[in-house]
């Protein structure tokens, strides 16, 4: 992605209504073809940001870019980014042509070449045959799909989808983000997606940049950001954490009750610690094995190729989740087991009290 | 269930009654030649005539005073529109927080008779423009305050009714500027409201008396007062006739507000 044109820029830039600081010094690029999508919860700013890149909302200060031009004070109509919206955005007077025809009317394009590119925009999104159609007409996928359409008929720079997915249900949702993913591909645009969804940010994102009360928290590959979370917030915002009390000692020696663990913890000062280990961290062995914690199984979610298996430690209560393949899960509810956690990408933060 | 539809056909019945009944004596005052005193059952069929209306309706005093209204109302709909479309369109995207304050405004001529708002705008035009009161047409800003409440509401309920902020983005985002927005997004979507806000306040202006007279204006209702003493019978007629014609124009708002591709505005009627 690093040698690809850079398409939109994001520098330092700053939003606050009235006390609530909604975006705290923004940087991102994004580069041409490339999709990041902005992931974190209600409230952490990555809604300004869309809006900001739109033209809807001003920074307060630092700026955007378009191919190198600052467009900050740019109002939204001249920007020719395409966006398609949380809530169903069709123009109810309008039929599905004449939706997706809109930009380019407004961009005066004769009424012959409009026709051929709104047919083939139509065909792309696969609603050929419901042209004539109202978006009361239509179902909420179907009605995204035509939104889509109409943002990419007139070929933005940008493409901007703001939550376009959360008001679907999970099977359409799903066929849906896949169809989004594989339309931006083939059309090469550069795309800020919105989430609040980490799987389907994990699914979608060539990047995904983590934001939590208004500051970046992470930017990187789903893998990336998965598997090596920068922070305690990135690592249980995105994929299912245990958490796992830990003893630290004087010469900063981590352990769980007797076992000691194989782990550098040379910030922490305090007695304990939290560890934060994935599920999938987290495996199943005979008790007594070495290295090994004792464990009660207590609950198993089976679903399909992997099963989560819930295990009580026996020291402390704590209950933590293993992600095993379903075909090596042979344990039963209430059985004792040994479980072996693997350290090496757990993350360790300061306990709170 | 069907005690209650009884008691609706009653209800309905005495309300129509009470509508109706006046309006059918005025039309039998205003189209029969009989005089009032003999006015009853054994005269019902006697002497029907339009004549008093012909003499109304050809009246130079009636045209002159109808041409009159016809024009203020229209340029009256047109200022309203003008102000008003704007007006609640930046209320609605812009500043949500300062509806209900625009709405209390709103209300304002409800609160304030027309007396005092002629009394008010006359002394201060009488000193600053002197010659804005001596045109007929000084009546269009009167005409626009008093229709206020109706032209508002009827707007402001439109655009309740759509999702303005989301269509407003959408249309930016996709390339228009402000007045291709308002012009192909808005107003088709809250047309339901501006048909109504223009027949509300063409109503208004079509029965409006008080400050008409009172700026020594004639339009049609001034004409309907003076010509009461020498053609009683003629007066009634036109009267009846503004009820009719007001009537219409309630019909084609319902008729307006019901077509199948505003199902969203209608909500209100």
């Amino acid at each position: 992605m690093k040698t690809q044109e850079q398409v939109l820029k994001f520098s330092a830039a700053r939003k606050s209504f009235g006390d609530v600081v909604a975006l705290a010094g923004f940087d991102l690029e994004v580069a041409k073809g490339e999709l990041v999508t902005l992931l974190g919860p209600s409230g952490c700013g990555k809604t300004t940001a869309l809006r900001i890149a739109a033209g809807f909302e001003q920074p307060d200060s630092g700026t955007v870019e378009l191919h190198g031009v600052n467009i900050t004070n740019q109002p939204a109509h001249k920007r020719n980014m395409g966006m398609v919206f949380q809530n169903y955005s069709l123009f109810p007077h309008m039929n599905v042509n004449e939706n997706v025809g809109f930009g380019l009317k407004v961009r005066g394009k004769e009424s012959a070449e409009r026709e051929m590119l709104v047919t083939a925009a139509i065909d792309r999104v696969r609603l050929n045959g419901l042209g004539e159609r109202y978006s009361h007409q239509l179902s909420g996928g179907q009605q995204q799909r035509v939104a889509l359409a109409r943002a990419l008929v007139f070929e933005p720079q940008v493409l901007l989808l703001d939550e376009p997915l959360s008001a679907l249900d999970a099977k359409v949702r799903a066929e849906l983000r896949d169809e989004i993913r594989l339309l931006q591909s083939e059309v090469g645009v550069a795309t800020i997606f919105v989430t609040h969804d980490q799987d389907e940010a994990l699914s979608i994102s060539d990047r995904i940049c983590i934001m939590k009360d208004g500051h970046v928290q992470q930017i990187g590959t789903p893998r990336d950001v998965y598997l090596h979370p920068a922070n305690a917030f990135v690592a249980r915002f995105v994929g299912a954490m245990n958490e796992i009390e830990i003893n630290v000692s004087v010469s900063s020696i981590a352990s769980i009750g007797e076992l000691q663990l194989d782990l550098q913890v040379s910030n922490i000062s305090g007695p304990t610690a939290k560890m934060l280990l994935r599920p999938d961290a987290v495996s199943i062995c005979l008790r007594g094995d070495q290295n090994s914690l004792n464990a009660t199984v207590v609950g198993q979610h089976f679903s399909g190729a992997t099963t989560m298996v819930r295990l009580r430690l026996d020291h402390n209560d704590t209950v933590v989740s293993a992600l095993l393949v379903s075909r090596d899960v042979t344990v039963a509810v209430g059985e004792g087991v040994g479980v072996l956690l693997n350290t090496r990408e757990a993350i360790i933060e300061r306990s709170n009290d | 269930m069907k005690r209650n539809n009884t008691w609706a056909k009653f209800l309905l019945f005495a309300v129509g009654a009470f509508y109706v009944l006046p309006m059918l004596a005025m039309a039998r005052f205003s189209f029969q030649k009989v005089p009032v005193i003999k006015l009853g059952w054994s005269t019902l069929f006697k002497n029907w005539t339009i004549e008093p209306m012909i003499d109304s309706v050809t009246s130079d005093r009636f045209l002159e005073a109808g041409w009159l209204s016809l024009r203020l109302a229209f340029l009256s709909v047109l200022l309203s529109l003008l102000i008003l479309v704007p007006t609640t369109v930046y209320v609605h995207v812009r500043l949500m927080k300062a509806r209900a304050f625009v709405e209390l405004l709103s209300t304002l001529p409800f609160v304030v008779p027309p007396i005092a708002l002629v009394v008010g705008i006359s002394s201060a035009m009488r000193s600053t423009i002197p010659s804005f009161l001596s045109s007929p047409f000084s009546l269009v800003p009167f005409y626009v305050v008093i229709a206020l409440p109706f032209t508002f509401r009827s707007l402001d309920v439109g655009l309740n009714s759509i999702d303005l902020k989301t269509l407003v983005e959408a249309s930016r985002s996709l390339g228009a500027g402000w007045m291709r927005t308002v012009s192909s997004v808005i107003l088709p979507n809250i047309k339901a409201g501006v048909v109504s806000a223009s027949f509300l306040t063409f109503a208004v202006v079509l029965g409006e008396y008080t400050v008409a007279s009172l700026l020594l204006k004639f339009t049609l209702p001034a004409y309907l007062a003076e010509a009461q003493g020498n053609n009683p019978q003629g007066t009634f007629t036109v009267g009846l006739l503004l009820i009719v014609v007001t009537a219409l124009l309630l019909g084609v708002i319902n008729r307006v507000t019901r077509s199948k591709s505003q199902v969203v505005s209608n909500i209100w009627i």
